[in-house]
């Protein structure tokens, strides 16, 4: 039986507990968002002892089915303020589920100065004082706890930013490469910084693997999944071969590229940055255009990136980190990204959030537009030392915005808005506004349908059908997050008709039970509504629904449209 | 920070976006000869690029939609995903005016 690991910072005890009755049917966000509203004060301090660090892997983790080893951590949110759940790939998650772990919760908060890592094994957790790797980075945490515990073991790790219980402080996985994959939203690293533990490590020995309720039905959706994932021109083809960063020239092309921080709708040079342009790249220096953030991924829309020497630069290159140093700090360099890239994994900082946020600096005047050199120095000496400018900086993009007196400061709930610009693509601006995580794309994918052409059209420079669309989306999301899958694997869902059942069959097979595609959405609209609550009950209120005045009154070109949705609109959003 | 399109060998003020295609037509009528071709361009993406080009000038006949331009790139229909006209959302049975500029899309996705 799965059990839960239960870990009191305050006291340094551990517990292993039975999974209460109605924890049983979760996983992922479902699991994580479920324990954080029910032992979270939700008016407490994110960073004081009353808040939990909570990792679940998903419903489906540790099986064969494909794209399934995703990991959720939550708590309450020190940037936002709100709940957060924060997806990663990584080879934990298969770990956790292999193990028997259903969820692990860290709680309190240790009195003296002293730092800890956590061992967890099947059998339990043991925690112990850790010296040697503070201050180090995420890549030097990886290579010396493989060194200490083999070269198998998973790692859980926060860098110096996380340290510092900085507010952009990501938590960085491991990949199957000893790489680094991110949880980057939210601040998730510094509630581990809070909690004063620097890493985690995880020892699959003698996991006593899953046991599937029903093989045969498993083997046959499975299968269905699988074919579904490569049949469908996006995720079989498109993501392997171009990876998310195919998305500069379409978004570029539909004038929703938000550049120079949100003031204009296209970056000229984007071809230089573009999916294209880095896999012609890749190729010609000898790195991998596909590559998996996990095992069992047959997506591959990562890769690793090398330099013009053929040296490993970074990997799991994204769009919204190409697009936020790309077109909003104007750096049209596809190699310095990549090198930025590499430190903010390395530092520990949400690559989404520090791109706007140097954005935000770069109008401030701090450095200049196009400044990459600039950047890393932010980040190597003043994000990483701490040191005053450091710590503005590292609070995120709306902590600069404050502190320098602008306006242009795109934020949903203190949290960056990333790479698609609201004005021209509204139906993202929907999600936004009405994401219980504060500004995040993945909540609910738009994109999707008002450009990429995925599940339909919607015109995404037109009001109607956007609120729908957006509810529709944040549900089966959550629904999906709760799963362990990939959020990709929406492409095909959208689309292809045996997808979704198949993803359902599979849920139905692996526990033995016999959830309808009804159940699921009801499972996607539960997890929405006490997420919503969790958020009412620390002070959020419609009002906070809302984008930065700067989108109704600055008009973006090139079609020089603004948002324009009233208040009355966003909120039907609830409305279900 | 815009693309304009302009159609240099003519020196024509014709900067795609800034003008209505109405406001095009009669900036043409004014300045030229009734033609037998409008100037387009045309710009893929992804695989489309493969063995094609990136951005091309055409001159197109009046009255020619998106599907006859991608039917001449010999283009599988079925494989587009999305087709953008001066960053508009359109179908192939969309006209073109003169100074559009036809993005072509295969069906792509990422997040």
């Amino acid at each position: 039986m799965d059990k839960i690991f239960r870990i009191n910072m305050t006291d340094l005890s551990t517990k292993v507990e039975d999974v209460p009755a109605d924890w049983a049917g979760l996983g992922g966000r479902g699991l994580t968002s479920t324990i954080v509203s029910q032992e979270v004060p939700p008016t407490c301090h994110p960073l004081g002892p009353s808040n939990k660090l909570v990792f679940a892997p998903g419903l489906l983790s540790g099986t064969a089915a494909a794209n399934s080893g995703r990991l959720s951590a939550g708590a309450k949110s020190p940037l936002t303020g709100t709940i957060k759940e924060s997806n990663a790939g990584g080879t934990s998650a298969q770990l956790f589920a292999r193990m028997g772990i259903k969820a692990i919760i860290i709680e309190g908060m240790p009195a003296g100065d002293a730092w800890y890592n956590l061992h967890i094994t099947k059998d339990g957790v043991t925690i112990q004082e850790e010296k040697e790797l503070l201050g180090k980075g995420n890549f030097a945490v990886i290579e010396a706890v493989e060194q200490r515990l083999g070269k198998k073991i998973g790692v859980l790790t926060i860098g110096p930013a996380g340290e510092q219980r900085m507010t952009m402080a990501n938590i960085s996985v491991k990949d199957p490469d000893s790489k680094i994959r991110s949880h980057g939203r939210g601040g998730l690293g510094a509630v581990m910084g809070s909690k004063r533990i620097k890493f985690i490590s995880v020892d699959g020995t003698d996991a006593p693997g899953i046991v599937i309720a029903d093989p045969e039905k498993f083997k046959v959706a499975a299968r269905t999944f699988s074919k579904a994932l490569l049949d469908h021109p996006v995720s079989g083809e498109g993501l392997p071969t171009y990876g998310t960063n195919v998305l500069v020239n379409i978004i570029n092309e539909s004038g929703g590229f938000p550049t120079q921080n949100f003031k204009y709708g296209q970056f000229e040079p984007h071809d230089k940055i573009s999916g294209e342009t880095m896999q012609e790249t890749i190729v010609a220096r000898g790195g991998k255009f596909k590559h998996g953030c996990h095992a069992g991924c047959i997506i591959q829309c990562s890769q690793v990136y090398h330099d013009k020497d053929g040296k490993y630069l970074t990997s799991g290159f994204e769009y919204e980190t190409i697009w936020g140093l790309g077109a909003d700090c104007c750096i049209d360099d596809l190699d310095a990204i990549a090198e930025i890239d590499n430190i903010m994994d390395d530092v520990g900082v949400d690559s989404i959030e520090t791109a706007v946020t140097m954005a935000v600096a770069m109008e401030a005047g701090v450095i200049k537009f196009g400044d990459a050199q600039g950047i890393k120095r932010l980040l190597r000496e003043d994000v990483t030392n701490g040191t005053a400018l450091g710590r503005i900086i590292g609070n995120g993009t709306a902590s600069v915005g404050s502190a320098y007196g602008l306006t242009r400061v795109p934020v949903v709930k203190n949290q960056a808005i990333p790479a698609y610009d609201p004005r021209a693509i509204k139906g993202i601006g929907i999600t936004y506004a009405t994401s219980t995580m504060g500004a995040d794309h993945t909540a609910g994918y738009c994109i999707a349908t008002n450009i990429l052409g995925v599940g339909g059209h919607v015109d995404p420079l037109k009001k109607e059908g956007q609120v729908e669309l957006s509810r529709n989306l944040q549900i089966a999301t959550a629904a999906v997050d709760s799963t362990g899958m990939c959020i990709f694997v929406a492409f095909p869902a959208l689309d292809i008709p045996e997808c979704l059942p198949a993803l359902i069959d599979m849920i139905n097979a692996r526990f033995g039970i016999s959830l309808t595609g009804d159940d699921v959405t009801n499972l996607g609209k539960h997890i929405l509504k006490i997420e919503r609550q969790f958020n009412i009950a620390a002070g959020f209120n419609s009002s906070h629904d809302r984008l930065p005045e700067f989108f109704k009154t600055e008009q973006l070109p090139p079609h020089n449209v603004v948002w324009d949705f009233s208040d009355e609109e966003i909120d039907e959003f609830w409305n279900f | 920070m815009l693309e304009l399109s302009l159609p240099a060998r003519r020196g024509l003020p014709c900067h795609a976006g800034d003008f209505s295609p109405r406001a095009q037509q009669l900036i043409l009528s004014h300045y030229l000869e009734p033609e037998l071709t409008m100037e387009c361009t045309v710009k893929l993406f992804a695989n489309f690029r493969l063995g094609r080009f990136k951005v091309e000038k055409f001159d197109l006949e009046p009255g020619s939609t998106c599907r006859d331009v991608v039917k001449s790139l010999s283009i599988d229909e079925a494989e587009i995903g999305v087709l953008l006209i001066n960053g508009r959302h359109v179908t192939l049975e969309q006209a073109l005016q003169p100074c559009d500029i036809l993005a072509i899309f295969p069906l792509v996705g990422g997040g």
